[in-house]
């Protein structure tokens, strides 16, 4: 019983974070903004999806330096899941995004580069799937498919970190318009906030991690009848 | 959405106090001085607590410039620094204040200048938030829902967690 706990503690952490966070989600006191009103409290949900994708992405880039570096195909098959699990939570960050966006800026989809930055990068992340199945020989494609996925999270950082900075942006805290006004979050929300991020983030490696084990059995199967 | 009625301030008044300060610049030699008497006299345009009863924090709106002949107290007057200042004819900007119960408004300002008079209009908006629902309780049904959904989803991943690496385990056996 202690191995697995000794093993598994951040799972626990991520429950109990998300159990403080979710209620506090909807009772903690936030900032009064004009246009937001209430909606000011999806920064616990919608935003979390973001930072939960980008941690998810950038375990994913580690273990294709690792399947790179060691040839193990295995690592191969943990980038591959966690990509998939970062995608998912790319969507719901887009999906929740968007109907937000309805409500305040007033349609679901204006120009702004975060947005058509976090577009872009996922439509990058698409693409690492197509190449993997456009090669079928496991080594070569563990190969491509590991040097690709570096160059896909180093443009993710890019096109969702970087570039809404340089350019105006409606989301807060890039170029000359935050949407929070100067980011000014009141203490209580960041109290709620970065606990609900950490919670999030240590849900997607959950998530992806069995994505990974399931598949990782998967693989095991299908050598086991290949060698027979 | 309250409206309040226009305040409305002679003229006399202002180039009275106009007058006091010339003539206390007359007085004195160094002509600095006389700008800090001017500054020490100023015209009350509206006093935001009397008018909407209650206002604190009273702060200048974000995304608004203040012109430059206007001062806001925190405690909610609008003053008029110099009338010399007052370039333009009409003057809008926004100011924001809470109130004891947290609420929020928005409070537009209008300073019309129409010949010799000086005209203030405040128009207040209060920026609606669930209190009423909160002071009900009812958060509470979503709050319950949401934690319902978490913890039953949590308690399939745990075994979906245990299963999986039971299969591993048995895997890595056979072989």
């Amino acid at each position: 019983m202690l191995g697995i706990l000794s093993r598994n503690w951040w799972k626990v952490l991520a429950v109990l974070l998300l159990l403080y966070a979710i209620p506090m989600a909807w009772l903690g006191s936030v900032s009064v903004q004009v246009i937001l009103h209430e909606t000011i409290r999806n920064l616990y949900f919608h935003v979390t999806m973001w930072f939960a994708m980008i941690a998810v992405f950038a375990g994913s880039m580690v273990y294709s330096i690792r399947a790179l570096r060691s040839g193990n195909r295995l690592f191969d098959i943990k980038a591959q899941q966690f990509a998939q699990t970062g995608m998912m939570f790319g969507f719901i960050g887009i999906v929740t995004g968007m109907i937000w966006a309805t409500y305040t800026w007033g349609e679901p989809w204006v120009n702004d580069p975060k947005l058509n930055g976090s577009a872009v990068s996922l439509m990058i992340y698409v693409a690492y799937f197509v190449l993997r199945g456009s090669i079928d020989e496991p080594i070569r494609r563990m190969r491509v498919a590991s040097v690709y996925n570096i160059f896909a999270f180093v443009m993710l950082i890019l096109l969702i970190g970087l570039m809404p900075r340089l350019t105006d942006s409606l989301h807060p805290g890039n170029g000359g318009n935050p949407g929070f006004g100067g980011y000014d979050l009141k203490n209580d929300m960041k109290m709620v906030f970065y606990p609900s991020v950490l919670g999030w983030i240590l849900m997607g490696f959950w998530i992806a991690g069995l994505m990974a084990k399931s598949k990782i059995a998967e693989y095991k199967i299908e050598e086991d009848t290949s060698d027979k | 959405m309250k409206l309040f009625p226009t305040i409305i301030f002679s003229a006399s008044l202002l180039f009275g106090g106009m007058a006091v300060a010339q003539t206390t610049a007359d007085s004195t030699v160094q002509p600095n001085e006389a700008v800090a008497v001017a500054k020490s006299i100023p015209d009350t345009l509206v006093d935001l607590n009397k008018q909407l009863g209650g206002i604190m924090d009273v702060t200048v709106a974000k995304g608004t410039i203040l012109p430059e002949a206007i001062e806001i107290t925190p405690a909610g007057l609008i003053i008029l620094k110099s009338e010399d200042l007052l370039k333009a004819d009409v003057y809008n900007f926004e100011v924001k204040a809470s109130s004891p119960e947290n609420e929020v408004y928005i409070i537009t300002v209008k300073i019309r200048r129409d010949g010799e008079k000086l005209t203030t209009t405040i128009i207040s908006d209060k920026i609606d938030m669930a209190t009423g629902f909160r002071k009900e309780g009812k958060i509470y049904v979503v709050v319950a829902i949401s934690l319902i959904l978490f913890v039953v989803l949590v308690t399939y991943l745990v075994l979906l967690d245990r299963r999986i690496r039971k299969l591993n385990a048995k895997l890595e056996n056979r072989s």
